[in-house]
């Protein structure tokens, strides 16, 4: 029972920033109707970032902003550089597009960090609180916190506000929220930014995690996109729901089958909500899945 | 009011309007006729900034090439199309709030910072779209309806009640009546003569004779890209050339028996 309760309290954790990358993935989708493959890659750009800031002797809370708002602005450049010029033309040359900066983020980061995991500090203490035979640490609640505190008002903002909906009506129809005066070029740039700073937020919880590699770019993308899809591609609800879904999975069969097989249960699950019910828990529209 | 100064827009190698000048004066509805393939909507697109051309069009003596399509919204111009923009899933209630946009209400710190006066700009704005529907003899029942459920009749007065959403000064309908029934288009009629008699500006794309003639105040006449004729509708519609091009559309009709409608207006 001890372990049954302890693995729910980490999957807890690994749940909400798998849920940031989930959410950031489907804010993309549910705009521009895009697959951002290269959403894990930004994620880990964050905390490559911050490492070299802590290197150069600043604060821990700066490093990690800096590294955030790396992210963000590179998201920003990507949108810019890499798809707008890219947006007449037939979905699936973006799609690819993102998976090319996915291959270049990880090419360069192996060049300039090198191809070793590093290790980052977390956040808060990792020194365990006890609770009645639980283990919960400091770091743990910051995470689960941050989170909160990020994703929920954006949630509210996105489902309330004329932003909100403008950036649902770009999906739908471009032209419809031109005709009412709103540029959907800067509707896609403001996913994009907030969708970096998901992801750089996702990267610099998890690093302390997980270590921090080149390759955990692909790996994130892979967790983000499967919780996406189960909750619903383009629902952020089902993002949020879907991220501590995958994590409670991962972190289960790690525990009670092998810790080598939780990845491999997150591509089942994406493979089987792509199969079996595309719309996945709460989602409706996933018409570009099917032409990719 | 609109000013269209030689314009010229170009697919590729087809020259598809040449030389095309228009002006279209305050207060007044304005029709675009001319057979398909003469570049009505062609030149409604330039306009409202969907295609690339060359010459000017100043809306109230502001130029409105070179602006981006959005940017010439916020410019007075709301326009529909002949097939409604209507996204399948989206509700009546959610395209008409997207409208919120452009009357500058709702800034993010009146939400943040003055919840009740958001709340109180959101009530006006609901009893605004609810009169946009009505005003078109819609029932407001219609705004929790997603679009997709909708009869085409009502989309094509939906879609107009969405471009007056952004209070345009200039109010450009491709072909409004398609697929409208009698009914209907005596209501849109009604509601365009009253928002002509409110000041607004209407160029209209119509292929029913009998509803250009009977609201238009003037008429150009487009055929293979160029202009054909401009005048009143009765001067114009007697013209032999613009029978001509009018009847030329309508194959195995003899010039010699104009359409029904056509022979009602002289």
């Amino acid at each position: 029972m001890a372990i049954f309760g302890q693995t729910i309290i980490s999957a807890v954790a690994a749940g909400a920033i798998y849920a940031l990358i989930a959410v950031g993935f489907s804010l993309i989708y549910q705009t521009t109707k895009l697959v951002n493959f290269a959403h894990g890659s930004i994620a880990i750009l964050a905390p490559y970032v911050s490492y070299s800031l802590l290197k150069l002797g600043l604060a821990m809370p700066v490093a990690v902003l800096g590294g955030v708002l790396a992210a963000a602005a590179f998201a920003f450049v990507m949108d810019r550089v890499v798809l707008a010029p890219l947006r007449t033309r037939h979905i699936s040359v973006p799609i690819l597009a993102t998976v090319a900066v996915a291959i270049v983020i990880e090419a360069v980061t192996s060049l300039v960090w090198g191809s070793q995991p590093l290790y980052l500090e977390s956040l808060a203490s990792d020194e365990p609180w006890r609770i009645s035979g639980l283990s919960i640490t400091p770091n743990q609640v910051v995470i689960v916190g941050i989170t909160g505190a990020v994703v929920l008002p954006l949630l509210w903002i996105i489902a309330t506000t004329k932003v909100g909906r403008a950036m649902r009506g770009c999906a739908q129809d471009p032209e419809v929220v031109t005709l009412f005066g709103v540029s959907p070029a800067r509707m896609y740039l403001l996913s994009f930014v907030l969708g970096g700073v998901l992801a750089g937020l996702a990267g610099v919880l998890i690093a302390p995690v997980t270590g921090l590699k080149p390759t955990g770019g692909l790996e994130l993308s892979t967790i983000g996109f499967s919780a996406a899809v189960l909750g619903g591609l383009g629902s952020l609800p089902g993002a949020l729901v879907g991220g501590f879904l995958i994590a409670l999975l991962i972190n289960m069969t790690q525990v009670y089958l092998s810790a080598g097989y939780g990845l491999g249960v997150a591509y089942l699950v994406m493979a089987l909500v792509l199969l079996v019910r595309v719309r996945g828990l709460f989602g409706d529209d996933i018409e570009a899945v099917r032409q990719v | 009011m609109l000013e269209i100064t030689r314009l010229n827009v170009r697919f590729g190698g087809a020259h598809v309007l040449r030389d095309v000048s228009v002006a279209v004066t305050r207060g007044q509805i304005h029709g675009l006729i001319g057979p398909n393939g003469s570049g009505k909507t062609t030149l409604l697109n330039a306009i409202s900034g969907f295609v690339d051309c060359t010459g000017t069009i100043t809306l109230d003596g502001r130029r409105l090439n070179g602006l981006a399509a959005h940017r010439r919204v916020g410019k007075g111009l709301g326009r529909t199309f002949q097939n409604p923009k209507a996204p399948d899933d989206m509700t009546v209630a959610d395209l008409l709030r997207l409208g919120e946009h452009q009357i500058r209400t709702l800034q993010w710190h009146t939400v943040a910072f003055r919840p009740w006066k958001a709340a109180h700009q959101r009530h006006m704005f609901a009893q605004r779209c609810e009169q946009a529907l009505t005003s078109l003899g819609l029932s407001p029942d219609l705004l929790e309806r997603e679009l997709g459920t909708i009869a085409s009749g009502d989309l094509k007065m939906i879609d107009i009640a969405r471009a007056l959403m952004v209070r345009p000064r200039l109010l450009v309908l491709d072909e409004p009546t398609s697929g409208m029934n009698d009914h209907e288009i005596e209501v849109l009629r009604t509601r365009l003569e009253w928002l002509r008699e409110s000041g607004l500006t209407v160029l209209i794309v119509e292929h029913n004779v009998r509803v250009v003639t009977d609201i238009c105040d003037r008429i150009t006449v487009l055929s293979g890209g160029g202009i054909l004729a401009e005048g009143p509708p009765r001067e114009v519609f007697q013209r032999p050339d613009v029978i001509d091009a009018y009847l030329g559309e309508d194959e195995g009709r003899s010039p010699e028996s104009p359409p029904a409608s056509l022979e009602k207006t002289r």
